[in-house]
């Protein structure tokens, strides 16, 4: 009985371990911190003649996420332009998540731009579309695959095909040169739609992505001017004593938050844009600025000094009163709320510089995401995914783009001169 | 100082003595020239040399001028009374024969007689008073210098008496200093021997340490050898009876084994069994864990994410490890999501290392779920 015992209690071991067996469940806790692998295959073309390369854009576009590694062109196992010649385990065996096709024909004057996407290891064809655009308007027909790929993959909508705004000067002392100029988002197709020997600030992009409020100082005094990009036609909105600044558009893009000093102090005003009737926020002996809408258009956020150092205060529309919302550090200023309204980008002063940060509004929780030190004017992207802002490259001003997550981040192609304030645009269509 | 006190202390009175001498000898030669001389100084002394020491002979010499002068006060004293004595006896005798005179002469003329009487009585008062005065004199002088005498004894004798205490004060001192010294040495003289007393017991002490040390180490030593004689002797004896037991136990052993080999045979399998089940949940425990971190690896958690998020994949598995299938067994509601489960599930598998496990874990993982659940998404 004694040696029995030992092989008793082993069987009830195996008896055990079989039953559980049918509920055995691994818990996953943890993910790889890497980019999706992704195959962006030259798209095909009939004569090899094509002034840009889609293929490339889009793998470019994606890559500037900070969200996807596209594979290597020379690393490709096969350049297939449809579904029907993708073999999924060509794709498996370099570790690709996914496989994008295409071609480009010709129609007319026109380009009709096909395109696929594949889940290799779903094995399944998730996305066959085709747009067609005009032959100076290849690039943007890129940024369109790019958006829907990434719309397809992350479940978030791309914003390749938005436009960003800046201000650039030129010369020096009397020869300075300012101008307000519009461009792709990744900075290609750069146009000036303004051009003065006055400075030049505070771009902001109406909700429609049609018109831009900006400052300018042509007058002598600054003023806020709003300029219609498609016709070039301009209104001046304000030209109050004192600083007319920082005018920012309500979601509905029917008002129009400035900070003007006419009454003393800077302080928060909105303006009606039809009426021109004007309402003022804030008052109080402390420098009040840089308004922002929230994206419910319930209230706004704004830069104040009122305890001493500049930090963020949220003004409630509905209640009319002002709460503080950052309480990290000794400098917080310029707020832009992220698209769901969770989330506040701002520049925030770190023991070594300034940098573009981001403050969970649930949490508090503040996070640094930029790494250059002098960053100022950041700007979200309308998907939320990036911000732009301008930093400092050697003695020039420049432009650097941000992921949300702080994991990527991108320098524009360099203007001439100094580059500063970018305003990134909404959606465009 | 005291000396210097001492000499002014001296001088007045040998002044004084001197002056008292001179005085005594005038007087004497004033009133006795005809007087004789001291018969002791006129007598003729026969000297004989006793001792040539000239320290006793000078203290003698001052003792006997003390004495001789001593002797010269009483002489004049007594002399002094004797002219009075013989004064007061003349005058006597004059004033008789006065009388006489006046009486053998009382026949001459009264008037005479008379005049010269009054004469006579004008100039025995003259004579009175003169020798009053005189008389006077001599006592003022005699009383002067008794006073000064006196005057010199007493100082003298407070000299002598100063001088006396001085000295016993001195004496006193010394003494007391000596005491002290004496004292002091004492003690010095026994510290001294105390720290010699200490040294000598220290050194004493370290020899006998030393000597202890010594001796112990050597008692050690010893010990150890006889220690390890004894660890030598007793170690070949226990091999010894080792090696009996062994041989004793090898026969027994032998034995034994020829009587169970029957019995073991017979549970070898079943022990194979226990130990194949052992090594499988061991196996099993290490291919989940494999399992676990190949399918994090390939996870590439969507940036839309939140911790919210949670899905349940159901495996099935050949026995070489190969996925057959792949499904969502529990939606996260978000197909993003969903997607990139199974697409962490497609990327890790196969898992060959299944085909290395036993037959009894391969069992287990022929179907199974994972449940993703990030942790920390940003």
């Amino acid at each position: 009985m004694k040696r029995l015992t030992p092989y008793l209690c082993g069987w009830l071991i195996l008896l055990f371990s079989s039953l559980a067996s049918a509920d055995l469940t691994i818990q996953i806790t943890k993910g790889s911190d890497q980019a999706i692998p992704i195959a962006v295959v030259p798209f095909a073309e009939q004569d090899g003649t094509l002034p840009e390369d889609i293929a490339d854009i889009v793998s470019n576009d994606l890559a500037r996420s900070g969200q996807f590694d596209p594979l290597a062109r020379s690393a490709l196992v096969a350049t297939p332009h449809t579904s029907d010649q993708v073999y999924y385990r060509d794709w498996r065996a370099v570790d690709s998540n996914y496989v994008v096709v295409g071609q480009v024909t010709p129609q007319g004057n026109d380009y009709r731009i096909q395109f696929e996407l594949m889940d290799v290891y779903g094995e399944k064809r998730m996305l066959g579309e085709a747009v067609t655009v005009s032959a100076n308007q290849l690039r943007a027909g890129a940024h369109y695959v790019s958006d829907k790929v990434f719309e397809a993959i992350t479940g978030v909508r791309g914003a390749f095909s938005t436009r960003i705004a800046y201000v650039t000067a030129q010369g020096a002392g009397d020869d300075r040169q300012f101008a307000l100029h519009v461009a792709d988002a990744d900075g290609h197709n750069g146009q000036q739609i303004l051009g003065s020997d006055d400075p030049i600030m505070s771009p902001a992009w109406s909700p429609d992505g049609k018109k831009l409020a900006y400052v300018s100082f042509e007058s002598g005094n600054s003023a806020i001017y709003v300029q219609n990009l498609a016709t070039g036609q301009r209104v001046q909105l304000t030209s109050f004593s004192g600083i007319n600044g920082a005018p920012a558009w309500s979601p509905d893009g029917r008002r129009l938050a400035m900070s003007l000093s006419k009454d003393g102090q800077p302080e928060i005003y909105v303006m009606d844009i039809g009426s021109r009737g004007l309402q003022r926020l804030t008052n109080n002996d402390s420098i009040d600025t840089e308004p922002s809408w929230a994206p419910d258009g319930q209230s706004l956020v704004f830069t104040s000094d009122r305890s001493g150092g500049p930090q963020l205060y949220r003004y409630n529309l509905g209640s009319g009163q002002s709460e503080r919302l950052t309480f990290t550090g000794n400098y917080n200023s310029r707020g832009r709320f992220s698209p769901d309204g969770k989330t506040l980008f701002m520049i925030h002063r770190g023991n070594d510089g300034f940098h573009v940060a981001r403050q969970d509004l649930d949490t508090n929780r503040l996070t640094i995401l930029s790494d250059s030190r002098w960053d100022e004017s950041p700007s979200v992207a309308p998907n939320g995914s990036m911000v732009i802002f301008a930093t400092q490259q050697g003695n020039r001003g420049v432009l650097s783009v941000v992921s949300a997550d702080g994991n990527a981040s991108y320098r524009l192609p360099s203007a001439q001169g100094d580059v500063r304030e970018p305003a990134w645009s909404p959606f465009m269509n | 100082m005291a000396r210097k006190e001492r000499r002014v202390g001296y001088g007045l009175p040998v002044v004084l003595a001197i002056g008292l001498h001179l005085g005594v000898l005038v007087l004497s030669l004033l009133h006795w020239p005809a007087s004789e001389p001291e018969p002791s100084s006129a007598s003729i002394v026969k000297a004989t040399l006793v001792s040539t020491e000239t320290a006793t002979d000078q203290a003698q010499r001052a003792q006997e001028a003390q004495a001789r002068a001593a002797e010269a006060q009483k002489q004049a004293e007594q002399d002094a009374k004797a002219k009075q004595a013989e004064e007061d006896a003349q005058a006597k005798a004059e004033r008789q024969a006065r009388e006489q005179a006046a009486k053998q002469q009382q026949a001459e003329a009264a008037r005479q007689q008379q005049l010269e009487a009054i004469e006579k009585a004008r100039q025995q008062a003259e004579e009175a008073a003169q020798r009053r005065a005189e008389e006077a004199e001599q006592a003022a002088q005699r009383q002067a210098a008794a006073e000064k005498q006196r005057k010199a004894e007493a100082e003298a004798r407070r000299q002598a008496e100063a001088e006396k205490q001085r000295k016993a004060e001195e004496a006193r001192k010394q003494q007391a200093e000596a005491e002290k010294q004496r004292k002091a040495e004492e003690a010095r003289k026994q510290a001294e021997a105390e720290k010699q007393r200490k040294a000598e017991e220290a050194r004493k002490q370290a020899e006998a340490e030393k000597q202890r040390k010594a001796e112990e180490a050597r008692k050690q030593a010893e010990a150890e050898k006889q220690r390890k004689a004894e660890e030598a002797r007793k170690q070949a004896e226990a091999e010894k009876k080792r090696k009996a037991e062994e041989a004793a136990e090898r026969a027994a052993q032998a034995a034994k084994q020829a009587a169970q080999q029957a019995l073991d045979q017979s549970i070898a399998g079943e022990e194979q069994a226990i130990a194949n089940a052992r090594q499988a949940a061991q196996a099993a425990n290490g291919f989940k864990n494999l399992v676990k971190r190949a399918v994090e690896q390939a996870w590439i958690i969507p940036a839309s994410a939140s911790n919210q998020l949670r899905a349940v994949v159901h495996l099935t598995l050949l026995p070489t490890g190969e996925l057959v299938d792949a499904t969502i067994q529990k939606s996260s509601g978000d197909p993003t999501f969903d997607r990139s489960v199974l697409q962490a599930v497609e990327r890790a598998a196969p898992f060959r290392e299944m085909r290395d496990l036993p037959p009894s874990a391969q069992r287990q993982f022929r179907d199974f779920n994972l449940d993703f659940n990030p942790e920390d998404v940003r």
